[in-house]
Parts: structure tokens; C-alpha cells; sequence
């Protein structure tokens, strides 16, 4: 129903225009009005709001408001805004935009709801629906099969990541006793000891590191970049990928002390940082250079709560912020190069200075930031980086420093080729895009944002966000007040040896990319080793589907027969005491049953199959009686209808197919075994019926219905109040499955009389090559 | 299948089934019958139609799509699980106008009756067309 509605929105768009921009306005207006609302309710003290969900379950619909949450929803909906203008500007004329403005809205909702939910189940829904968005939008060009297989590659991994973490989620909760974060955050610490506390850390780790994208799971954030830009500036730089950082972050007093937590966050962390930075180092991509350096400030944020003192958590909050800022700014000032020439190979960009005049500036001043110029919010991020890691371990504060240093080459090798040098015959032809205002307004946005934030609004971020973040988890003399100007440090020190050995790796670049390609190459791409996981699984599926299914409906039913008479006999073997037989039997039940047991035997010996249906039809109508003698009117009538419908089915096959009329002869072996078989099930079914109905019943279940039918169900018909009205979300179920079951049957049979729609969709191509 | 006395027939004795479907979905509460009967029915009671004329034949009187039917099955039933909702009362718990035998139960067995229909009416048509 969703998607038919979102398919109408989008041929609306084509026509209406008018209500297109109407549209985007909503969805730029959105996040603003949100913004508004975090900014105006929020004063630096915690608040919670929300109400009760699904008590039983303990599911509660909590949200909490701190330094931590408005952080990331400040930046989800500040961001957000500039986002939904940009897309409105870089999607024009396309169609689905709609459909795209859509999506953007219904994933920045998701997040926002992950990161202020205060129970951990919540947090955990709102977690999986953005890995469902994000899979929405990365495959949007779904024309494309790149984007499709990158789609699922996200999808698989984060949600197995997510599945994980699950887990994870409920061995803390059922550990604490409670699963509202509030009290998790108060109480988690003291469980340390519980056997159930490090299997919780690892779960929950394995998590966040899918989500974040660290090593081994980096590879799918790359792979993310085939989603229009707007996407990868949103979900893929400022937002989703912190989703990861903002759950360790947010359980660090659970976990902080210890000793593993640090042992994998740290190496984990610093690992990703330093591989991922020479990723990007070998890249020729614009796109994908931003891409692998998320990667490592990733990383680096992981090694930052790693870490775990005041000085990192910090620098983390500070990175996450600059981060976002910057690299949202980058990822659009790349998406407008791609615009106006079509590529985002560097080798092929020159002169793009002229063109790109206002997307040039933005892209000055966010490189600023990335490579940590002075007095750039990157700049001081960094400088709590150094100090950060100086106190925790100089070994991590020199592979920073290396890092860091290319991500100075990478600021450089964005900004000087494309922008600076003069435009030649073999570079990419250039169209003006900068006409339309929001395409170069969101990024010079936020470039600004990045310098103001240091310069003019560090106080307001110290009091808003770092000081309740740190005082919770550390004593108040800990708390460092962050400032431009530090004095001459030694994290100084380490920022200008970063900008030389930035400078020096920015042109020794020419000569030592291909070296560097050669080793990383080595290893080979992530994601080709996940290609090959995955289609080793297909190969195991399809080689385990070969040998369970023959395409032969006798040898299909004949195995699930011998399954189910192997554990039939299996549990006739274990009764322990036989009842006594007594046959207390109406004449009429004997007339009955003798009636059945012939019209068995004539089903087994009929010659023609339509003897056969006839036989067994009359079986069933022989069954309803049985039913009626013993008083079950609702159940003989159903059944009574689907023995009709049955008959009716093999009717119609017959008719159609002549050669199906005469039972095909098996040979003697085969019909040894299938009497075997037959023998066995019929004998244990016996058994069973005559053990369990000389046990005694226990009717406490029947009574309460009989005695509450009139009472609570306005009804006399048990059978009836118990289907629409005791258990009327089974039977919603079982409609529903009926409903899948017939639409499964109109994709099987090909589809070839009847369409849904106008679309001719190649359904029934794919399912003839699943079946041959 | 082409006997005069089925073909006749069987236009009369549809008619007469769909009646009583509608009589054993209505009545369903207090005695023997409900949706689901009263939805297999219904579907015997166009099976008998398409073996006499032709799926075609039922598709066109039909006027709305099998599946669609039993789509909107599924939404009557969802609508009447939704109703207590706005009365403060959990999902799917009954509501009943006072005096009278009429209440979401029986929105519900509606339902469930549609989505019956229309599934099994739609796999009974494709198939036959598929073998045809």
C-alpha cells in the first residue's frame, strides 16, 4: 500500500511541479521546526519526556534530552535542513525526487528517535529503520546494478551487525534488570562481575562497529557512495555512521573500566584510522577519498572513547561535531564538481576555480577544517586529539600524527588539482551549475559554521554540551575547558609536524600513489571478500535446495512422509503405559468407521486417478460425519467446504491434463516402501489418539471460554468468539498468511492472464530460472 | 463442460449460495458459521460459475480484482483491530453499539471473510487459466 502510494506521489511529481516544491519546502521546513524545538527546550539540564508503549514487554516510548542527544540531533536536524535544500536543488528535474525528499525525511525521523530514545529496545527499532532507509537510499538509482549490489552489501552488514547487537541489548537488559538507558547508565557498572557482561560488551561492540563502519566492516561505506550525493553528505558522513560512535559514547560509564572494552576499542580504532587513511591515499575518486577519510575520523572517534579519559571524550565530542560540518560541506562541494562535469576522477578535473566560484570558497574552508588549519573547528578537534592520545600513549599520538598528516594531503589534493590549475583541452567540459542558490548556499553554510563554531560559539558548546557529558562520567575537576588558544604544547607541536608531513605527502603523491595501490592491493578489497561469502552461501543453499527437492511431487511427499514416520515411531516407542482398551462406540460411530477404512482401500487400488479423488473426496465427507457425531458443527462445516474445494481443484487439473488421469504404476520395491511408510505413520497416529483421549483432559481452558462467550464476546458460537474476538490477532495473522499465499501463487503461475497495474515486470522469467 | 442443465443451474444455485454466505457470515456470532466458512463459501459459489462459463466470464462480473478484494479484506480487518484504539481499549478488543448484535467483532469477521475470498478466489482463476 506504502509503496503505491509513494509510486502516485512520484507521477505527480512529473506533472505538478508546483506541488514538488511545495513538497521539499515541507520537508526543508521539517527539520528547522525541529531544530527550533531542541534549541528552545533544551538548557543544559537533562530532560525526559514520552509515555508508556507496551508496558509488558517493558517496551516504553521514553526519550531523553542531554549534552550527548542534543549533540547528534542538533546536527541531524541543523544539518538536515541544509541537506533537504541542497537535494531539493541537486535532484531537480529528476524524477522520484519526490519519492527522494520522502525517504531523507523518514530517515532523519529515525535517527533523531535513535538518538534521544532512553530504552534500549526503542533505540534498538529506531536503529534497524535506518539501516532499512539507508538501504531505501543507497540504491536509489536502482537502474544500476552497482547500486543495487552496494544496497544490500550496506544492508547485510549493518543488519547483522544490528541482529548482534540485539543481543547484546538484552543480555544488558535482563542483566540490569531494566532496559530504560536511565538505569543502565546508573546501575550497569556494578555488574561487571556478572558472567553475562562481557558477552554483552562484544555484542554490542560488533554493532556499533558495523554501524560505524570500522575494520573489518569499513568496506561497505565506500561501497555506500553510488547514493546521489545529498545521501552520502547526510547518512554517510554527518549522521548514520555515527549512530555506532553515539551508542559506545552513550554506554561508556557501563563500560569504561574495562580492560577489554579499552584493548578493542583503542587497537580497532587506531587500526581503522591508519588503514583507511592510506585507502583513501591511493584513490583517484573525489567521492571515495571522502568516503575512506570517514572512515578514519571513525576510527579515530572509537580510539577516542576508547581511551576513555575527560581529555578524549572531549576531543570526541568535538570531532563529532567538526567532522560533520566539514566533511556534509565536502561531500556537496564534490557533488557539485560531479554536476557540472560529470566525473570525479582528479586526473580529469581542471579550472573548475571560475565555474565553481561560491562551491570553491565553501570548499577552502571546510579543506581548512578537514586538514586542521588554524583557527578551523578541525583545528581544535585535533589539538584534543593530540592531547588526548599524548596522555594516553605516545605510540597512538604518532600514528595520529601520520594519519592526520595524510588527511592534510587528502584537504589539498581535493582543493589545488580540480580548483587551481588552468583548464585544458583533455580535462572535463564544464557547465555552470551555481545558478541555482541552495547548491552552493547549504555548503557555504556550512564552511561557515565551521569557522564561526570555534571562533564566536565555543563557550555556548562548552556549557551545553561538554560539561553535562563529562560531569557525568567524571569528577568535576577533571572537566577541561576547551579554547582556540592553548600556549605552546606539545600537541602544537605535533599539529605543525603534521601540516609538513602533510605538505610533504601532498606532492610526493605523483610518485608514491602507485606504490602505496601495490600494497594495499596485497589484500585485497574488503568487499570482495564479502562477495565471496555471500555467494558461497548461495552455492550451499542452492546445493542443499538440489538434494532436498527432485521436482517429483511423489518423492518430495514420499520424504516428508518417512520424516514424519520416523518421529512418529520415535514417540510411540517412548509411552511408557498403555491404557486399556475399551471400545465404547455407538453403532453408528462403528458403521463409520468401517465406511472409512473402504473407501481407503479403494483410494489405494483405483485404477484412474478420478476414482481415486472421488474416493478420497468421499473420505473427507465420511470425516465431516465423524465431526457432527461429535458435536463440532464449525469444524465439519469447514472442512466439509474444504474437501469441496479440493475436489473442485483436482477437477479442474484433470480436465486440463489428460495424461494425469490414470495413476502412474511404481515398481513393487517402491510400493513397499511407500506401504512401509504409510503403515507406520497410519499405526502411530493410532496410537497416539488412543493414549491421549484415555488421558484425562484438562478443560480449565474450554470452561473459561464457555463460561466468558456470552459475557465478554456478545456471542453464543465458541468456536466463533474465540476466532474474531479472544484470539483475533491469530486470525489476522492466518488471513494475512492466506492473502500472501495467493498472491505467492499468482508470481509462481507467471502472471501470464493477469496484470497488476500497467507494469509488465520480468517476475515470471526469474521464476522459470529458479525452477530450471 | 457443456450440459445446458449446469450451465443453467448453476447461475441459480450461485445466486443462492452467495445469500447463504452472507447468512452464515451475519449469523456466525451465535451459531454455526463466521467469515471464514462463509468466505470458502462464496468461492465455491464462483468456482461453480467459472466451471460452467469461464474464468474470463467470472473476472469480468466481478468488476473488482480477487486480490484486491482480499486486500481489502485485510484493511477492514485492520480497521476494526484499529477502532478500540480510539477509545482507549487495547488493539483488537471488542466494541459494541449498545442494544444492538452490531460491533467491531463483526467488522472483523467481515475481514476476514473478503480476505478469504479474495485469496482463494484468485489462486482458483489462476490456476485455471494457467492450465487452460
Amino acid at each position: 500500500m506504502m509503496k503505491t502510494t509513494i509510486t502516485s506521489c512520484a507521477r505527480l511529481s512529473t506533472s505538478h511541479s508546483a506541488l514538488t516544491s511545495y513538497f521539499s519546502a515541507l520537508c526543508i521546513a521539517l527539520p528547522m521546526i525541529l531544530f527550533y524545538l531542541l534549541i528552545s527546550h533544551y538548557s543544559g539540564e537533562a530532560i525526559q519526556f514520552g509515555f508508556e508503549w507496551i508496558p509488558s514487554l517493558e517496551i516504553h516510548a521514553y526519550f531523553r534530552l542531554d549534552g550527548l542527544s542534543v549533540l547528534l540531533a542538533g546536527l541531524i536536524s541543523g544539518v538536515g535542513v541544509l541537506v533537504q535544500m541542497y537535494a531539493s536543488a541537486y535532484m531537480k528535474g529528476k524524477a522520484n525526487r519526490v519519492t527522494f525528499h520522502l525517504y531523507l525525511s523518514l530517515f532523519m525521523l529515525a535517527m533523531l528517535g535513535l538518538v534521544l530514545a532512553d530504552n534500549l529496545l526503542l533505540l534498538f527499532i529506531f536503529w534497524e529503520l535506518t539501516t532499512l532507509i539507508s538501504f531505501l537510499l543507497i540504491g536509489f538509482f536502482h537502474d544500476q546494478s552497482v547500486a543495487r549490489r552496494n544496497a544490500i552489501q550496506a544492508m547485510l552488514l549493518t543488519a547483522m551487525g544490528g541482529l548482534i547487537m540485539l543481543a547484546g541489548f538484552i543480555l544488558l537488559g535482563e542483566m540490569v534488570g531494566s532496559y530504560s538507558l536511565s538505569i543502565i547508565l546508573r546501575n550497569g557498572a556494578n555488574y561487571s562481575h556478572h558472567s553475562w557482561f562481557l558477552p554483552s560488551m562484544l555484542c554490542i561492540i560488533t554493532g556499533a562497529f558495523t554501524k560505524s563502519a570500522q575494520w573489518p566492516f569499513h568496506f561497505w561505506l565506500p561501497g555506500a557512495m553510488t547514493a546521489p550525493t545529498p545521501v552520502s553528505a547526510y547518512l554517510h558522513s554527518a549522521t548514520m555512521v555515527k549512530a555506532g560512535v553515539y551508542l559506545l559514547l552513550r554506554l561508556l560509564p557501563v563500560y569504561n573500566d574495562h580492560e577489554l572494552w579499552k584493548i578493542i576499542l583503542c587497537s580497532i580504532g587506531a587500526f581503522t584510522a591508519l588503514w583507511c587513511a592510506v585507502l583513501a591515499y591511493q584513490q583517484t575518486d573525489l567521492k571515495l577519498m571522502l568516503a575512506f577519510s570517514t572512515n578514519v575520523i571513525l576510527g579515530q572517534l572509537v580510539l577516542l572513547i576508547g581511551i576513555g579519559s575527560s581529555y578524549s571524550v572531549t576531543a570526541a565530542l568535538l570531532l563529532i561535531a567538526a567532522h560533520s560540518l566539514y566533511k556534509a560541506g565536502l561531500f556537496m562541494v564534490v557533488g557539485n564538481i560531479d554536476k557540472a562535469t560529470g566525473t570525479r576522477e582528479r586526473h580529469e578535473l581542471a579550472g573548475l576555480k571560475s565555474a565553481l566560484g561560491m562551491s570553491f570558497i565553501a570548499a577552502i574552508m571546510t579543506a581548512a577544517s578537514k586538514g586542521g588549519l588554524p583557527p578551523s573547528f578541525g583545528f581544535i578537534s585535533k589539538e584534543y586529539l593530540y592531547k588526548a592520545s599524548l596522555e594516553f600513549n605516545a605510540g597512538i599520538a604518532i600514528t595520529m600524527v601520520l594519519v592526520n598528516a595524510i588527511m592534510v594531503s587528502l584537504s589539498l589534493l581535493i582543493l589545488i588539482k580540480p580548483f587551481l590549475t588552468k583548464h585544458h583541452s583533455n580535462a572535463a567540459v564544464i557547465t555552470p551549475v551555481e545558478h541555482q542558490v541552495f547548491l552552493w548556499l547549504s555548503p557555504s553554510i556550512l564552511a561557515i559554521l565551521s569557522a564561526i563554531v570555534p571562533l564566536m560559539l565555543l563557550s555556548y558548546y562548552q556549557g551545553f554540551i561538554i560539561n553535562p557529558v563529562v560531569l557525568e562520567l567524571f569528577p568535576p575537576s577533571s572537566l577541561k575547558i576547551i579554547q582556540l588558544w592553548d600556549g605552546f604544547t606539545t600537541a602544537l607541536l605535533l599539529s605543525a609536524i603534521t601540516l609538513i608531513l602533510g605538505l610533504i605527502l601532498y606532492h610526493a603523491y605523483p610518485w608514491l600513489r602507485p606504490k602505496v595501490s601495490q600494497f594495499v592491493n596485497l589484500f585485497g578489497a574488503g568487499n570482495t571478500h564479502f562477495q565471496a561469502m555471500i555467494d558461497t552461501m548461495i552455492d550451499v543453499a542452492q546445493w542443499q535446495t538440489r538434494l532436498q527437492q527432485h521436482n517429483l511431487l511423489s518423492i518430495d511427499s514420499l520424504q516428508f512422509f518417512a520424516v514424519l514416520a520416523t518421529l512418529l515411531a520415535y514417540g510411540v516407542f517412548n509411552i511408557e503405559r498403555f491404557p486399556a482398551l475399551s471400545i465404547d462406540a455407538n453403532y453408528y460411530e462403528l458403521v463409520l468407521a468401517v465406511y472409512l477404512m473402504m473407501t481407503a482401500v479403494v483410494v489405494v487400488k483405483a485404477k484412474t486417478l478420478l476414482l481415486a479423488v472421488a474416493a478420497l473426496g468421499c473420505m473427507g465427507l465420511l470425516t465431516t460425519l465423524v465431526f457432527l457425531v461429535y458435536s463440532a458443527p464449525d469444524v465439519a462445516k469447514t472442512q466439509l467446504l474444504v474437501e469441496t474445494l479440493l475436489i473442485v481443484f483436482i477437477t479442474i487439473v484433470l480436465r486440463y491434463l489428460p495424461k494425469a488421469r490414470n495413476v502412474p504404476k511404481h515398481n513393487s520395491y517402491r510400493r513397499f516402501v511407500n506401504l512401509l511408510i504409510s503403515s507406520v505413520v497410519g499405526i502411530s497416529v493410532g496410537t497416539i489418539l488412543w493414549v491421549i483421549s484415555a488421558a484425562d483432559i484438562n478443560s480449565q481452558i474450554s470452561d473459561y471460554y464457555s463460561l466468558t462467550s456470552v459475557s465478554g464476546g456478545h456471542g453464543r458460537n465458541i468456536v466463533n468468539v474465540i476466532l474474531v474476538d479472544f484470539r483475533a490477532f491469530d486470525t489476522m495473522g492466518e488471513a494475512i498468511v492466506v492473502v500472501i499465499a495467493a498472491l505467492a501463487t499468482v508470481a509462481a503461475l507467471g502472471r501470464k492472464h493477469y496484470s497488476w497495474g500497467n507494469d509488465t515486470g520480468s517476475a515470471p522469467a526469474k521464476v522459470k530460472q529458479v525452477q530450471s | 463442460m457443456n450440459s445446458v442443465i449446469f450451465r443453467t443451474g448453476s447461475h441459480i444455485i450461485t445466486a443462492v449460495m452467495l445469500i447463504f454466505s452472507v447468512y452464515l457470515l451475519l449469523r456466525g456470532h451465535n451459531s454455526p458459521g463466521g467469515g471464514f466458512i462463509a468466505g470458502l463459501i462464496a468461492v465455491m459459489a464462483f468456482a461453480l460459475i467459472m466451471l460452467s462459463e469461464s474464468p474470463h466470464y467470472v473476472r469480468q462480473r466481478l468488476m473488482i480484482p480477487p486480490p484486491m478484494i482480499a486486500g481489502i479484506g485485510v484493511l477492514i480487518s485492520l480497521l476494526a483491530g484499529s477502532l478500540p484504539l480510539f477509545f482507549n481499549q487495547a488493539f483488537l478488543s471488542g466494541l459494541w453499539i449498545k442494544g444492538t448484535v452490531l460491533g467491531s467483532p463483526l467488522l472483523f469477521d467481515l475481514g476476514v471473510y473478503l480476505s478469504i475470498f479474495g485469496s482463494v478466489l484468485t489462486i482458483l482463476l489462476n490456476v485455471d487459466e494457467e492450465l487452460s
